[in-house]
């Protein structure tokens, strides 16, 4: 690959793998370190041998690996996991958060989704993937993918609902 | 799906949304110079290493041909140095080991480097 191919390619895929890592690890700065992470594991991975297609699945993929790393980082050292889980509550209960621009229903709507269900959210919604395409990125079979992803829609709703969001407040 | 579940899943995909652009979805990201100067960086690190392995086996086999040309030529020419005497055929051994370590340690890394 070469620096002008590259360049384009992180343009076209950057801006959404940035705010797909800020979403999961709400915070801006360690999802910057991250960013970086991942385009190094591709670019390790020779990316020209991948479709265009394929690409912007596996570099998902790569960041969910990049993002597990880093937490099993965190979870080697005690007080550096207890500051992020303490940062990543209070972020997410709306207090003082790392991500300054959330706003507060947001925030608390996602606070009581489940890691996985927010995961499933954003790849099917925002990312708009296939189940047969997240399957590979969060690690579980396309048909499993489909089931889950009925039950995270189920626990959203509900949050939803129980938030008083309707569709214009929700949008 | 249901007329309920349709609207339900809209209002997922609108809060969805809200949430992905209040998480910078569209912003620009930094630039990308830092990555490709670390992957850079990285390759040219693996090409060393790789240069270094190839060179630590070549210095292996030929000390080893080395070893192996000293105990045949020993073997050849020490009884022609015998005739001599003692001092002749230490003459012989050294002589016998000297030329390929000079070979080894000073006309090859000249060699490889021009």
């Amino acid at each position: 690959v070469d620096a002008e191919t590259f360049r384009r390619f992180y343009a076209d895929s950057a801006p959404s793998l940035r705010a797909y890592l800020r979403y999961r690890l709400n915070d801006p700065v360690i999802a910057d370190d991250l960013l970086q992470e991942t385009f190094l594991r591709v670019l390790r991975a020779d990316p020209a041998s991948l479709h265009q297609a394929q690409l912007r699945s596996y570099l998902f993929r790569a960041a969910t690996s990049v993002i597990a790393d880093h937490f099993r980082c965190e979870a080697r050292s005690p007080d550096a996991l207890a500051v992020a889980a303490g940062q990543r509550a209070e972020a997410l209960r709306g207090a003082t958060g790392c991500e300054p621009e959330l706003p507060l229903d947001v925030a608390r709507v996602l606070a009581q989704l489940g890691e996985r269900d927010r995961e499933l959210l954003w790849l099917a919604y925002v990312e708009g993937f296939s189940h047969r395409e997240i399957g590979p990125i969060v690690g579980v079979e396309a048909n499993s993918v489909r089931v889950l992803l009925l039950r995270a829609r189920e626990r959203m709703a509900q949050l939803l609902s129980d938030h008083g969001l309707g569709p214009e407040e929700a949008a | 799906m249901t007329e309920t579940g349709l609207t339900e899943d809209s209002q997922i995909a609108a809060f969805m949304h809200r949430a992905a652009r209040a998480y910078g979805r569209g912003e620009a990201a930094p630039d990308p110079a830092v990555i490709w100067l670390k992957a850079a960086l990285e390759r040219h690190r693996a090409r060393e290493q790789r240069a270094l392995r190839v060179q630590a086996l070549s210095f292996a086999f030929a000390a080893l041909a080395i070893t192996v040309a000293i105990l045949v030529a020993y073997r050849l020419v020490a009884p022609v140095f015998a005739t001599l005497g003692d001092v002749g055929l230490l003459a012989g051994i050294a002589m016998i080991v000297a030329l390929p370590l000079i070979w080894l340690v000073g006309i090859r890394p000249l060699s490889d480097a021009r």
